[in-house]
């Protein structure tokens, strides 16, 4: 898996591509420790994300945990794989998901 | 690079076959040791009368091959889907019966005991008292031996296959201690031989007392016992097979000895005594690898998981055949050590004995495979033809053959019929297969009549750790979407598999470690410590169907039913991730494996 990350101000964009599986999630929430703090919109961007797993999903929702304290969490283009994923596992009730 | 290793299937059969063969055998080999220990400490004549009272052993050995085989295989199956009232029934049935006809037995066998050993002796006086008085405690026995026997039987299908052996081994080696004492320092002639039996049923007993009264005791009886003619029939269907051999070696037993004795008189007696005794212990070898196998052929046969069920089969012949041919080399080189070891004296016996067993021995190998061809049958559900081979083998071709021959070249012709009688066995299993397949239409197919599947793909292999189960979910993907499934499916094929392979991974880890914890608190404390559960390897049987995707995945590890809602589940877990990707799973602990099944419909 790839991670992009770009901060702009107060709004930190990370672009995802590959698998979120087992072994990488754990790499995503290390990187997103450190660079949460003073961040009010994150917003991720599953265009080339072509697999998650539950222990992405599980990294995703604690993450969400974090921003509902302190701003948003958008997460766009997720592709048609990672939508049925989501609609599947009930994950479209909990997050916003701009898929335009 | 994923391949399967058959290590766990392998791992199965290790661990089942040394206390399988020893139950199996038990009966058999006190007779053989008796048999050794009373022709070297009082003589042949006593060796005779002890094979004469081979039918009633084998009697014995059906009654708990039937109840205890039959029985605990029901009881396994019925655990295995959850049904645990019927599990406690089976149990309490088998052990109810199993007394009942062992009581019966010892009181019929002791009022008529002068008829039965008049019978077994064909009225020759000598014999008649040696029998009458080897009889004596057998029967007064009955119920113990039965018991004991069952009891381990149902032990070993509790995952306990250690405690069933220890059995086997106190039984035993009281008998052979008790056996010296009775028969040398008492005096007690062929007597103290039966006495030592009892005295050895009656220490293994003392073992399974032990554990019944135990907190580790799984199986409980139960007063709520519900049809009993019902769960009966079903031991019986699975037991009575595997039991029809002992009840067909019990005719032939007694219709070739009355021929040998009609034929050249009391050194073919001798001469046949031992012939069957060395038989017994090829019997006994090849009914522990038939015992084995059977159960796990059963469960595999039925996952149609052909592959796991060839490599069991090869392994089983090669096992038992090598063995047959290891024991006919020996007897036909060194029959004298055979002679030296029963104690046979007097050149007449001596030379009819080194005649016969030169011959007979020769017939091993055939013993084997039609053995093993019997068992197998049973096991996939061949019952007619389980049943074909042993009444072929048995009674139909070897008793007409031994008589036809005996007529013409005396002796030698009843010798050389058990080869003929196997090797005639052989060609009939091998017509019937042919027949068999050509009847079902393509169904079934080659020597062990393995399903056809419907499968369009069947992908199996194993895995060791959590580093492949990525790359593994990855390849799944890969593979199912240049079979042409749709991208949908092949990435939820990719998403189960992670999911209930990190969960059975994380699982066994996190169970494991919380053992060493207290562990290490039970031995600051000095209490007792807790058995580890290794997972060595999991395997995974991946069948792509025309509707549906099949993953079936097999492992050592620690008890997890997945179907089961945990109460403190995580927020998308991999379980809850699982069940909402998949439309049905579905789990069973067979042979002490987890055996978990996922289904996913394809989707365009």
């Amino acid at each position: 898996m790839k991670i992009n990350k770009r901060l702009n101000g107060s709004e930190l964009l990370v672009e995802l591509s590959g698998r979120l599986d087992t072994n990488s999630s754990p790499i995503l929430e290390n990187e997103l420790k450190d660079d949460l703090n003073n961040v009010k919109l994150l917003i991720f961007d599953f265009k080339e994300l072509m697999y998650i797993s539950s222990t992405g999903l599980r990294v995703i929702l604690s993450t969400q945990k974090i921003m509902t304290k302190q701003g948003d969490m958008v997460i766009k283009n997720p592709n048609e794989l990672i939508m049925e994923v989501f609609d599947a596992t009930g994950f479209t009730d909990i997050l916003i998901i701009d898929k335009t | 690079m994923f391949k399967r290793n058959f290590e766990l299937t392998y791992a199965k059969y290790r661990e089942f076959f040394l206390p399988t063969l020893l139950i199996t055998a038990s009966i058999n080999i006190t007779s053989v040791i008796d048999s050794i220990i009373i022709g070297n400490l009082i003589g042949p004549e006593t060796l005779a009368a002890t094979v004469l009272c081979v039918p009633i052993m084998t009697i014995i050995t059906c009654i708990e091959m039937i109840l205890g085989f039959g029985g605990s295989t029901v009881a396994t199956i019925a655990k295995a889907e959850h049904k645990f009232l019927k599990t406690k029934q089976v149990f309490t049935t088998s052990i109810l019966v199993l007394l009942i006809v062992g009581i019966l037995m010892a009181i019929f066998g002791t009022v008529f005991l002068g008829d039965i050993s008049n019978i077994l002796s064909q009225g020759n006086q000598r014999l008649f008292q040696l029998v009458n008085d080897y009889l004596g405690f057998i029967f007064i026995g009955t119920p113990l031996m039965l018991l004991s026997l069952g009891f381990s039987y149902f032990i070993r299908a509790e995952g306990k296959p250690n405690l069933a052996t220890m059995v086997f081994i106190v039984a035993n080696v009281v008998n052979v201690i008790m056996d010296v004492v009775f028969i040398k320092y008492v005096n007690m002639g062929i007597m103290g031989g039966s006495l030592a039996t009892l005295v050895g049923y009656c220490f293994g007993m003392v073992l399974i007392i032990r554990y019944l009264i135990s907190k580790d005791r799984i199986t409980q009886f139960t007063n709520k016992i519900g049809n009993i003619f019902k769960t009966l029939k079903s031991i019986f269907v699975l037991g009575l097979s595997p039991a029809s051999g002992q009840i067909f070696m019990f005719l032939k037993i007694l219709i070739i000895n009355s021929l040998v004795i009609i034929t050249i008189g009391s050194s073919g007696a001798v001469a046949m005594a031992t012939c069957f005794d060395v038989l017994l212990i090829v019997s006994i070898l090849v009914a522990g690898v038939c015992e084995t196998f059977s159960p796990i052929v059963a469960v595999l046969y039925a996952e149609k998981d052909n592959n796991a069920v060839k490599f069991v089969m090869k392994h089983s012949f090669k096992i038992a055949i090598i063995i047959s041919i290891l024991i006919t080399i020996s007897i036909i080189i060194l029959p004298n050590v055979i002679v030296q070891i029963y104690g046979i004296t007097g050149s007449e016996n001596i030379n009819a004995t080194i005649d016969a067993l030169r011959i007979f021995s020769l017939s091993f190998v055939g013993v084997t495979i039609t053995f093993i061809m019997l068992f197998y049958n049973q096991a996939i559900g061949q019952n007619k033809l389980s049943f074909l081979i042993s009444i072929c083998e048995g009674l139909l071709i070897l008793i007409p053959v031994a008589y036809i021959l005996s007529n013409i070249i005396g002796i030698y012709g009843i010798w050389i019929s058990f080869s003929i009688a196997e090797i005639t066995t052989i060609l009939i299993i091998l017509v019937s297969v042919k027949i068999i397949s050509s009847k079902s239409k393509g169904k079934y197919k080659g020597f062990l009549l393995l399903e056809k599947s419907d499968d369009l793909e069947i992908f199996d292999l194993t895995i060791k750790g959590l580093n492949e189960v990525m790359t593994l979910s990855e390849k799944i993907i890969d593979f199912s979407k240049s079979k042409g499934l749709s991208e949908k499916t092949s990435v939820y094929l990719g998403m189960a598999i992670e999911e209930i392979l990190v969960n059975i991974i994380n699982y066994n880890n996190n169970q494991n470690n919380l053992i060493n914890n207290q562990n290490k608190a039970n031995n600051k404390k000095k209490h007792a410590f807790n058995k580890k559960k290794k997972l060595d390897f999991i395997d995974i049987l991946i069948k792509i169907g025309k509707r549906e995707v099949i993953l079936s995945f097999k492992d050592s590890g620690i008890e997890y039913d997945p179907t089961v809602q945990s109460d403190d589940v995580q927020k998308f877990d991999n379980i809850t991730v699982l069940k909402k990707i998949s439309d049905k799973i579905s789990y069973s602990k067979i042979l002490g494996l987890n055996n978990t099944i996922i289904t996913i419909k394809k989707t365009n």
